[in-house]
């Protein structure tokens, strides 16, 4: 039997990003730390270290207490945006589904403002247990209920109508706005200044205490979403045939579900809505190193913390002092994309 | 051998078979025949619980009920009639799916030799979705052959359960699939196949199941099934069965004599059981 020549193999192009990807992103931390509004040096502060002296006030806390936090929860909120966007897009097969444009995002935004509004009213001893926690548990409920609300509705013996999934994530995404709207209406001052803070999508509150409540959150997700690559390369083949295949379905789809709604849940929660980067990024992988799920979803979290810290970056530099909410920059930079794929590929959204 | 008893199906709220009972033996090509409609796919999606049954699936002697997908993948490969990608992978990418579990794992050697098997040498690099029909189906097939490539294992035989491997293929690729099917089967392993082709089910499988509205109307070898009356009575028009010279093997065309070739009314209540052996 003869040997066909292979033209070229993407699984060593993928497996060579996760190098490529992860220079990357040191490279834009190192950035991020350098640039800020104070004019503080990265570059003076570390030199003052390696020659023994002390940092002054001002370096402590442009440094420690608001660049190297909000580096991470940017790194966090960044990685479990695309990954959530990439796992699910392989449930749904299809490149279109992102949390954020089927109602997903919203569904955990609901959650994370009854928290802020009506946690007042739990007992304390429900308080004691949770605290902290209240908010992104409350938007990780909210995910896991409007994914599995989505998934229901859109999906019929085993296939999902992707025109179903997006007017539905419409739906979802105006009730659960609604809803929102008349906590916010309940809301006192107080929490309506809590509101205000947290829906302006930005990474600007970060503090060790965000840093300390989201990030274990996302890093079980993702590590969990990493182990289903497998299972989701079956699922672009249908339920049925993945299940031939020898995928135990249900407990993937589960995974995949609860590894979305938590990832969605603590990034909302902390970041407010941001956008596109759950499209953009896997999209751009896949036309680079195919869809393969395997190196994809590491490759994704790698890329998707980058283009946020880039995005925050010039989010903070662009109008310095002041900042525009990174929200802003992830839809100016990912809208058109979005459209992109669209227009690139019409027969994927056959309404 | 693969056992099905008594399987009753239903889609919706009709249902599709009536309490089938259905065997293979491995080291042969069981063809499921029958018209539109009959209900021979959803046999094959019972037996490979796609669809919601009634009655048991034994595969080697195991009930498949009480088994894991991975341990079902290591003795079965299904092919579904058609198969679309969410996502742009090329051919090798999917062929390679079928090392993913079961036994073949790490024999990074097979998927280019399936290929080849289907007649798909030089497509690797392509993109699935690009391709057509019958090219998207032979990549399907190779996929499925990579995940049960050798027939027998520990002396258990391994399955290939297709669903009309060959509908959309061209003569020459349907004799190609027909011949490999043939080999994996002389190799000591099972082939169930739904086929929509009579000739080529008489002319390579051992064993003919012909399902008729939900029921078996006739099972046995090729000639207990492939004859004048049997299919006259199956399809509802007149057909004349012959065998060539060269051969000597069935074939059957429809003739058109009068208004022959129209659907018979009687073909909605068929006396069932006469037909049927052992019953």
């Amino acid at each position: 039997m003869t040997e066909t020549a292979l033209p070229y193999d993407r699984r060593r192009t993928a497996r060579q990003a996760h190098i490529w990807l992860a220079g990357l992103l040191f490279v834009i931390s190192i950035t991020s730390l350098a640039i800020g509004a104070s004019g503080t040096s990265l570059w003076g502060a570390l030199l003052k270290l390696a020659s023994g002296h002390p940092l002054s006030r001002m370096e402590q806390v442009v440094l420690w207490d608001i660049r190297l936090p909000r580096l991470i929860l940017g790194i966090c909120v960044g990685a479990s945006l695309a990954v959530s966007g990439a796992v699910m897009q392989g449930l749904f097969r299809n490149p279109l589904a992102d949390p954020g444009l089927v109602g997903v995002s919203a569904g955990a935004g609901l959650g994370a403002i009854t928290a802020i509004v009506l946690g007042g009213l739990l007992p304390l001893g429900v308080m004691g247990v949770v605290g902290i926690w209240l908010v992104p548990l409350a938007a990780f409920l909210g995910g896991w209920g409007s994914t599995m609300l989505l998934y229901r509705v859109s999906t019929r013996r085993g296939r999902t109508s992707v025109a179903t999934m997006l007017l539905a994530g419409i739906a979802l995404g105006a009730l659960a706005g609604a809803l929102s709207g008349i906590l916010v209406y309940m809301a006192d001052d107080a929490q309506l200044r809590d509101l205000t803070f947290w829906g302006l999508g930005s990474l600007a509150g970060a503090t060790w205490t965000k840093v300390l409540v989201a990030c274990p959150v996302i890093v079980i997700a993702i590590t969990v979403a990493a182990s289903l690559g497998n299972g989701l390369n079956g699922l672009a083949f249908g339920e049925a045939t993945a299940a031939h295949m020898g995928i135990p379905v249900q407990r993937v789809k589960n995974a995949a579900i609860l590894t979305v709604a938590a990832a969605t849940g603590a990034a909302v929660a902390v970041s407010g809505g941001i956008g596109f980067i759950g499209i953009v990024v896997p999209h751009l992988l896949r036309l680079a190193t195919g869809p393969n799920h395997e190196p994809l979803l590491i490759n994704a979290a790698l890329l998707g913390a980058s283009l946020l810290l880039i995005a925050d970056v010039i989010s903070r530099i662009i109008i310095t002092p002041a900042e525009l909410p990174i929200g802003i920059v992830t839809a100016i930079l990912g809208a058109p994309v979005f459209l992109w794929i669209l227009l690139r590929r019409r027969g994927l959204v056959d309404l | 051998m693969l056992e099905a008893q008594n399987i009753h199906a239903r889609i919706g709220k009709k249902e599709i078979l009536h309490g089938i009972d259905f065997t293979a033996k491995a080291g042969q090509i069981t063809a499921i025949v029958g018209p539109n409609g009959s209900g021979k796919s959803t046999l094959l999606k019972a037996i490979t619980d796609e669809v919601d049954f009634t009655g048991t699936v034994r595969l080697n002697d195991q009930d498949t009920a009480g088994m894991k997908p991975w341990e079902l993948a290591a003795l079965r490969g299904v092919l579904p009639q058609a198969t679309t990608l969410a996502f742009p992978f090329t051919v090798i990418e999917v062929v390679r799916m079928g090392l993913m579990s079961g036994l073949s794992g790490g024999r990074e050697d097979i998927p280019a030799r399936a290929l080849a098997a289907v007649g798909l040498e030089g497509y690797s690099g392509r993109f699935y979705q690009e391709l057509s029909g019958g090219e998207q189906q032979r990549t399907q097939l190779a996929r499925v052959m990579c995940q049960v490539w050798q027939p027998v294992i520990d002396d258990a035989p391994r399955w290939l359960l297709l669903d009309e491997p060959v509908a959309s293929l061209d003569i020459g690729h349907q004799l190609l699939v027909m011949h490999l099917m043939k080999g994996y089967a002389a190799r000591g392993g099972g082939v169930v196949a739904v086929m929509h082709d009579l000739n080529l089910s008489a002319m390579f499988a051992e064993h003919i199941a012909m399902i008729v509205n939900g029921d078996i109307l006739a099972s046995g070898p090729p000639d207990a099934v492939i004859n004048d009356s049997v299919l006259s009575l199956a399809y509802g028009c007149d057909l004349k069965v012959n065998t060539p010279p060269v051969s000597g093997q069935n074939y059957v065309l429809p003739h058109l004599v009068d208004d022959a070739l129209y659907l018979k009314p009687e073909r909605t209540k068929i006396p069932f059981a006469i037909f049927s052996e052992g019953e």
